[in-house]
């Protein structure tokens, strides 16, 4: 082997976000806060990729709140939501921090409703599981206003903000972060990042479900990414489904349903009336999915296998003024609320499980930072509704202060060439002709009905068994024949879907493994033959970690700070 | 909609590295359950060329990323339903350049809009400033701007940032920093892009509005607010500022170089069997420019048994006031108007100029119920036909050809184009040809403003009629017929082009009569 220069340009900077939604876009303003060079990247177009957008709301104990509502409260209802396996450390930051952080994105140029008069917040929202109304938002269509306002204001400080660059395995040395490994879509070319500290955003992983409300890119890359480069996950059983998503017509498939109504069977029954004669279907999410789950698997779903809803209270101007983007795409698929029913279905919403962090959203890896749904422990067994728009400004923020100070005091290392070449290889294989490839949209195809089936709103042992062994088959038979038409290499969509099937199936195992080890129903992990929650042997983390061999190693750790 | 057919689907492929130019693939697609273009776009991708570059993210209308262009028009792919046409063109967004095939490449929006940001701040970082007090009403335009997801099928639907892209700014970016001027705690500082790039090119045709997938009148409100400003009121063509003074002096926009049509005309025309009656309003082209037509519109009324109102006390509707940022100097206008059509005791107004009745329709009338005018019936002459139904025997001449030009505001401005093709396919002696690219701005309203600009895009307009071989180019806009005749003199063939009024007496009618000054 000659000594040759490589090839590749090596782009220089002090911190590397990757992930351009919310909690990206927080944490690169952090960290250019704190002087650093920063340098953002997102496998799309950064803040039109993410799952940001469709957030509407966020959840925050503040000077706008009910007078009995408190910082303190907000905890104790993300606690009880979570059945008590959240992060304490981090739910208390998080309440604590909720209220500055909302004033601070409105001095960004964010503009939250106010009340009538015109003085304080208007805390619209209170969704099941919340004691008070504290939900503040902009009409409906939240999560875009804020992170255009980020995104101008990271304009404004000069960030560099790179599209199209699909983050494909961080360099590691001695458990020190010294860059990663880039597959630059535009250019069709890896490109290698030095950075003294990275902070992954990189959101959820919808996409390993049929049916999700999730964006296209939400496949879940950054826990892999995090898991190869050693990093510690948990709770990665913990997945939640938004109960009430369209299931047809096809092009509108998990889009979420807000507005409020009745749940119905195929025999027009009203069965949350059995579940929960209280509280009907103001329940938390984990629990109307579970029963919505159950009429299905039941035999007593609608044409196209959900159940129905039906308005409560329809007026057609209330709809159009708070519903409006429901409304009109229910009209136009020709469904109107005044008499028709929707058809709805759980629909794999939101992760959170994830990347383990403390309190400054430090992992194990020295230099790793992690912020956002990619991050796990904030919210237990179950999320509460709007605290994961809130979560992400809260933590990325944190996130980039800190990788950013971190940076500050580290001194610039080259990245090892070996792992640079381990990478290029692992593109270079995708590239190599192969008997009946197989191409990443089609493995995909395969991982989601298998995580649909195995890994469901309801699990069972026997099922998660044999979708373990499906896992560990797809690894070792199909990746090997993954494979991508080259005749173009600029903006490949092939390579892409490939590289994100990859990361999946790793995904779909460790989600898999991880659940098994959770023998009891807690929030959105409902395993049937355990239907009780016990907290004697479970008031625990499932903790994952990854062994020489690559495989994930699982510990049940006492959940921190409890009693 | 699960639907047994076929597409013939053509997409453009092109990578400006690889290839020397563009082509076209061409797909046969069974779509079968498809109702969505980018669920077309993933059916390629998936079973037929793994190569299609395109973008998508949401899926839901709210991210903005997937859009392209499908035939001719800019949409959203992911909102957008497969056409029931013979053939599904998909091409990248106009007016950016291509990354490969459907993608194309912002930066030059990302550009702009990041100096736009530069130039504006909420404290510009400074910490500590408190929330300002919102009360919703200041923020009503705020409101209406806000929706944007930057899908930029505004500035692909622009016919101005076609011809001129690296000096116009485009709606796009108007429409943002009209946004964030609405807001009142931003603070500016610096040029602003639509003092950079050249606000005064739009040609107020509406098509970004027209095309948005979020329904914002980019024109309306983001245009037109930004013309509001001091700055550019200041910067205003001479002949612009002018407005006022000389409606205010002669009641029209122009200086008289002959006796105006309504003093021509007297102010009630009356037919021998009265069936109904009806204002007519000229407005400044007819009543100066093209007379003839105007004539020939009272006198098919008339024929028609329509009571033919025309007070004299008439000024211009002002629509171009509003259009230039003048708002404040338009409602005296449409005050003075107001009275005169109240007086006349009679709530139908009909009008033959585009622009005209787009300003009576939408700009004059208010909610108030207190308001009299609000009652009146407004029609465009196309819309009066229909109620009035004329037929017309054919003269068993040779079938006269034409084609069709679409006034912005007709068919944007009031949402006419249907009424004037069925009333030129009625008419038993007229072959209709469907004109390509009918409703692409003529340049009308830019002769003012930039000749080069207004020039290049009534050529365009002139080289697709000619191309259509016809014999009349029909519209039914004056500021369209002048522009356009211009443009077509320029040829030898020169086509003439008509209003509907002028070719319905040409062919059928008789000649209007000249009338004395009297009134009946």
């Amino acid at each position: 082997m000659t000594n040759k220069k490589p090839s590749l340009d090596i782009l220089d900077t002090d911190v590397l976000v990757v992930g351009g939604g919310g909690a990206g876009m927080m944490a690169a303003l952090a960290i250019a806060q704190q002087g650093c060079r920063v340098t953002l990247v997102d496998k799309g177009i950064p803040s039109k990729g993410c799952a940001t957008l469709m957030a509407k709301q966020m959840a925050a104990a503040g000077p706008w709140s009910y007078p009995q509502d408190s910082p303190e409260k907000h905890m104790q209802d993300t606690l009880a939501s979570g059945c008590y396996i959240n992060n304490r450390a981090l739910v208390q930051v998080f309440v604590t921090q909720a209220a500055s952080t909302i004033e601070e994105l409105e001095r960004m140029g964010m503009l939250f409703e106010r009340e009538a008069s015109g003085k304080g917040f208007f805390p619209g929202g209170q969704p099941a599981g919340h004691s008070y109304p504290r939900s503040l938002t902009y009409k409906e269509t939240s999560g875009k206003m804020v992170i255009d306002a980020l995104r101008r204001q990271a304009m404004r400080r000069g960030i560099q903000m790179v599209p199209d660059v699909l983050t494909i395995r961080l360099l590691v040395e001695e458990n020190q972060i010294r860059g990663a490994v880039c597959w630059n879509i535009t250019r069709g070319e890896i490109e290698v990042i030095q950075s003294k500290a990275i902070v992954l955003a990189t959101g959820g992983c919808g996409q390993l479900y049929p049916m999700t409300s999730n964006p296209d890119q939400s496949t879940g890359d950054g826990y892999i990414l995090g898991f190869e480069a050693g990093a510690e996950l948990t709770d990665m059983e913990m997945f939640q489904f938004y109960p009430v998503s369209m299931v047809y017509p096809k092009f509108l498939r998990g889009l979420n349903i807000n507005f409020p109504g009745k749940l119905l069977n195929a025999r027009m029954e009203r069965f949350m009336e059995k579940v929960d004669p209280v509280n009907l279907e103001h329940v938390t999410r984990d629990k109307l999915s579970q029963a919505i789950y159950r009429e299905i698997k039941k035999g007593l779903h609608t044409a196209h296998g959900g159940v129905y809803l039906e308005a409560s209270n329809f007026d057609p101007e209330l709809y159009r003024k708070r519903f409006p983007t429901e409304y009109r795409y229910c009209l136009e698929a020709g469904i109107d609320l005044k008499k028709d029913r929707v058809e709805v279905a759980p629909a794999a919403h939101f992760m959170m499980g994830g990347i383990k962090v403390g309190p400054d959203c430090r992992t194990n890896i020295r230099g790793l930072f992690a912020a956002g749904e990619v991050t796990g422990g904030l919210h237990g067994a179950n999320r509460l509704a709007n605290n994961a728009l809130m979560e992400i400004f809260v933590f990325g923020k944190i996130a980039g202060t800190h990788a950013g100070a971190f940076a500050r005091e580290e001194k610039e290392k080259v990245p090892p060439r070996g792992l640079v070449e381990d990478a290029k290889r692992e593109i270079q294989f995708l590239f190599r002709p192969k008997k009946d490839a197989i191409r990443g949209f089609a493995l995909k195809g395969i991982l989601r009905e298998l995580m649909w089936d195995k890994v469901g709103v309801i699990k069972n042992m026997p099922m998660l068994e044999e979708g373990i062994e499906r896992f560990q088959e797809m690894r070792e038979s199909l990746l090997p024949r993954l494979g991508v038409d080259v005749s173009h290499k600029k903006y490949n969509h092939d390579i892409v879907e490939a590289l994100e099937a990859r990361a999946m199936v790793k995904l779909g195992l460790l989600m898999a493994q991880s659940a098994t080890m959770r023998k009891e129903s807690r929030g959105a992990h409902a395993l049937e033959g355990y239907p009780q929650q016990d907290d004697q042997q479970y008031l625990k983390n499932v903790v994952a970690r990854r062994k020489a061999n690559g495989d994930g190693e699982f510990m049940l750790v006492p959940v921190p700070g409890a009693s | 909609m699960s639907q047994m057919r076929a597409a013939h689907v053509k997409i453009y492929r092109f990578d400006p590295e690889g290839d020397r130019s563009p082509h076209y693939d061409e797909f046969r697609v069974e779509i079968q359950g498809i109702t969505k273009v980018l669920e077309l776009l993933n059916l390629i991708y998936e079973r037929f060329d793994s190569t299609l570059a395109y973008r998508s993210s949401c899926r839901a209308g709210k991210c903005g990323i997937c859009s392209v262009m499908v035939n001719g028009r800019a949409v959203l792919a992911c909102r957008e339903n497969v056409p029931e046409a013979e053939v599904v063109v998909i091409e990248p967004l106009s007016n950016y350049p291509v990354v490969r095939d459907l993608v194309v490449d912002r930066g030059t929006y990302d550009q702009r809009t990041t100096e736009l940001a530069s130039a504006t701040g909420i404290g510009n970082g400074r910490s500590g400033l408190p929330p300002q007090e919102w009360s919703p009403s200041n923020f009503e335009s705020y409101d209406r701007l806000a929706n944007c997801i930057e899908c930029l099928v505004c500035d692909a639907s622009c016919p101005v940032l076609a011809l001129s892209g690296e000096d116009y700014g485009g709606p796009a970016l108007f429409r943002q920093e009209a946004f964030l001027g609405s807001d009142q705690r931003i603070l500016r500082s610096g040029l602003s892009p639509s003092e950079r790039l050249h606000l005064e090119y739009c040609s107020t045709c509406k098509a970004c509005s027209a095309n948005c997938p979020k329904e914002i009148e980019v024109f309306d409100e983001a245009v037109r607010g930004l013309r509001r400003r001091k700055t550019f009121q200041d910067s205003l063509p001479e002949l612009q500022k002018g407005y006022a003074q000389v409606i205010e002096k002669t009641g029209s926009l122009f200086t008289p170089y002959k006796i105006p049509l309504l003093e021509q005309l007297p102010e009630v025309i009356e037919p021998e069997f009265v069936k109904e009656e009806a204002i007519f309003f000229p407005g400044c082209m007819m009543n100066m420019r093209f007379q003839g037509a105007g004539k020939a519109l009272v006198q098919i009324l008339k024929s028609l048994g329509v009571k033919v109102h025309l007070p004299r006390e008439m000024i211009c509707c002002g629509g171009p006031l509003l259009w230039t940022g003048q708002d404040e100097a338009f409602k005296e206008i449409r005050s003075k108007n107001i009275r005169v059509f109240e007086k006349v005791g009679v709530q139908r107004l009909v009008v033959a100029c585009a622009g005209c009745g787009m300003t009576l329709k939408k700009d004059y009338g208010k909610p108030s119920a207190r308001d009299v005018f609000s009652q009146f019936l407004i029609d465009d002459f196309t819309e009066y036909l229909e109620h009035l139904k004329p037929t017309y025997e054919s003269r068993k001449e040779k079938k006269r050809r034409v084609t069709y030009h679409d006034p912005c505001h007709l068919k944007r401005g009031q949402g006419i184009w249907d009424e004037p093709r069925r009333w030129l396919k009625a008419l038993p002696d007229v072959e209709f040809i469907e004109l390509r690219d009918s409703d692409r701005c003529c340049g009308g309203m830019l002769g003012t403003v930039n000749r080069d600009l207004s020039n290049a895009l009534s050529k365009k307009k002139a080289e697709a009629i000619i191309e259509a071989n016809v014999d009349a180019v029909i519209t039914e806009c004056p500021f369209c017929k002048d522009m356009i005749s211009k443009a077509l003199k320029k040829d030898e063939k020169r086509i003439p082009v008509l209003m509907i009024a002028e070719l319905i007496e040409e062919l059928y009618g008789d000649k209007p009569e000249a009338t004395s000054s009297v009134t009946s």
